[in-house]
């Protein structure tokens, strides 16, 4: 065992997260900000990290990004397991964690400039602060330098904190709320410039957010928190079949229930821990009927027609 | 490392708030001079002038002294406006350790405030030397106090490096720095008028208190300022003594040396805002 994580060395190279947290705590004082999380981000992920206001999101984001200091538990990057060498591999991230971290007294041109004296480039500095700029659509700032990013916008601010973040082409970008202050078009406009930037440049993204019908557009994998607990992680694609229209029949005996759907000519549908869940429009009398006259019991019929944001809100006990 | 000095560089250069200070410092060391040309007493064809270039450029390096002041200030705001702002987290999400961010800051607030230091003291020199006098007896004294000038100012600095970064406050910073460097030297002194008052007494000019000398506060207020007995006696250029040398030596040195030690090792383990 590596004396700093509780995975073997051979571990790391197995790994096919590219950021993987192991009950993960930070506590404020007696607060407990986020408790024992165990989050996996595959590479090539877009990973929609969903939460309250207070649910622990923002502060596990500055944990991983190296900006909070963890209490207790380990998280690994690019497989890396050891922390003292974290430094290095958060080279290959870039984020925008909370407020852009700009400096408002610089307009944007200086601004990249400043991020690429940080990161070393040096060499076509100009043409890689010209890409970003047309990826995040502020071209028309690099030809206004009087005005300095304390008079921007607050879209526009983190539309530069974004493209400050793309200057390093990161294998792993981390966004704490960055549709904040943005406009319906900007917001879709981000939308599809990390669709773009994970589809075309491999880059695979962590995004928080509570705007949960724009996140559904995005994401291909989401975390639920609350309270500080990850609660569910759960494939994009699974929560599409789970929101499915439908209805979910509480019984006990499930054995005979393939069997009565295939009569009925029903196909879609899955045996679940408590009973079945039948997906599209069904006539559920003749269903239940069915049931009965096979001696099963129906305890309970829940329709199913749920977004993103009702199914969160029902995986947190509906508060 | 080298990437995040030239950083700081870059914005020390740009930054306008810096600017403005280098300004203002500049402006206040032609004042100083211009108030240095009327402060003098003529008796007949003798004009005596009560403050020289070399009194002003001494005197730069007490805590109470303007310039001083100024750079604490500028510090403050140059280290926090990378707090402030949150460009702080762009170094650490680039791959820089914290550590490294916090020899990077200490070490361009080092070079700031002996540029503008070297700045206010040049003017000084240039526009004084031939208006108001600059005696050239004890030569070797003013450039021992010239060096150890700059390394209590270096070991302040560090102070306000350290209450800053560990308290991610530019409020902070100015506040209680201003407060620890007007006045502690200030009981320094008081403190140095009490110990070596029966020495005075007894007219002995050239009394120090042995014990007071250990600590940099007094440092910070004898090097500027002379003897403080020799200072009421009006002879503010009496030599230092090596003991006193050495001691302001070891003394800053071992402060510097602990006081940054201690800050990255204990900023690391800090949350930034």
């Amino acid at each position: 065992m590596c004396k700093e994580c509780p995975l073997s060395p051979r571990r790391k190279f197995m790994s096919t997260f590219i950021l993987e947290t192991k009950d993960l705590t930070k506590c404020y004082k007696k607060i407990v900000a986020v408790n024992q999380v165990n989050m996996h981000i595959r590479q090539g992920d877009i990973y929609g990290f969903v939460g309250k206001n207070g649910a622990g999101k923002t502060t596990l984001i500055r944990v991983i990004t190296g900006v909070a200091e963890k209490t207790s538990g380990f998280y690994y990057l690019f497989g890396e397991t050891n922390p003292k060498n974290f430094v290095k591999s958060r080279a290959k991230m870039a984020a925008v964690v909370e407020n852009p971290a700009i400096y408002l007294n610089s307009d944007a041109y200086d601004n990249l400039k400043s991020q690429c004296v940080l990161l070393g480039i040096t060499e076509k500095a100009d043409d890689a602060i010209a890409t970003v700029m047309e990826k995040v659509g502020l071209t028309s700032l690099l030809q206004n330098r009087k005005l300095i990013a304390k008079n921007y916008s607050m879209g526009m601010k983190q539309r530069l904190g974004i493209a400050m973040a793309l200057i390093s082409n990161p294998e792993l970008l981390v966004l704490d709320e960055p549709t904040n202050g943005l406009d319906p078009e900007g917001i879709k406009s981000m939308r599809l410039l990390l669709q773009k930037i994970n589809h075309e440049d491999g880059v695979t993204i962590l995004i928080s957010s509570h705007i949960l019908s724009e996140l559904s557009k995005l994401a291909t994998t989401y975390g639920f928190i609350d309270k500080g607990r990850l609660i569910e992680e759960i494939s994009a694609e699974e929560l599409d079949r789970r929101s499915q229209k439908g209805v979910i029949l509480t019984i006990k005996d499930t054995a005979k229930v393939p069997e009565i759907l295939r009569t009925l000519g029903i196909t879609s549908y899955e045996l679940i821990p408590t009973g079945v869940r039948i997906f599209g429009e069904i006539k559920i009398t003749e269903v239940i009927v069915a049931f009965g006259t096979a001696g099963i019991v129906v305890s309970n019929i829940h329709e199913q027609n749920q977004d993103l944001e009702e199914y969160f809100i029902n995986l947190i006990g509906g508060k | 490392m080298g990437r995040l000095l030239r950083l700081d560089l870059r914005r020390a250069i740009k930054d306008k708030s810096v600017i403005v200070i280098f300004a203002i410092t500049a402006a206040f060391a032609i004042a100083q001079v211009l108030l240095g040309i009327l402060m003098k007493i003529t008796a007949g064809p003798v004009t005596l002038y009560l403050v020289t270039a070399r009194s002003i450029i001494q005197a730069s390096f007490s805590f109470s002294s303007m310039p001083f002041l100024l750079i604490v200030i500028l510090i403050a705001v140059f280290v926090g406006k990378d707090l402030n702002f949150g460009t702080i987290r762009n170094k650490i999400i680039a791959g820089y350790s914290k550590k490294q961010i916090y020899f990077a800051h200490l070490l361009i607030s080092l070079i700031m405030a002996t540029a503008a230091m070297l700045l206010y003291q040049a003017i000084v020199y240039v526009t004084g030397i031939g208006l108001i006098t600059f005696p050239t007896t004890n030569l070797n004294d003013f450039f021992i106090r010239l060096g150890l000038g700059y390394l209590v100012v270096w070991t302040a600095i560090s102070i306000t490096v350290f209450i800053e970064m560990m308290s991610k406050s530019m409020v902070t910073a100015i506040i209680v720095s201003v407060i620890l460097f007007l006045f502690l030297p200030l009981i320094s002194g008081g403190l140095s008028i009490y110990f070596t008052a029966d020495a005075f007494v007894r007219g002995v000019t050239d009394v120090r208190s042995p014990i007071l000398e250990y600590f940099y506060f007094y440092q910070a207020y004898a090097i500027p300022n002379g003897n403080v007995v020799a200072v009421i006696l009006g002879e503010p250029d009496s030599q230092l003594s090596a003991a006193f040398i050495w001691k302001t030596l070891g003394v800053n040195l071992v402060m510097l040396g602990g006081l940054n030690y201690l800050g990255m090792y204990l900023f690391p383990k800090t949350d930034l805002k």
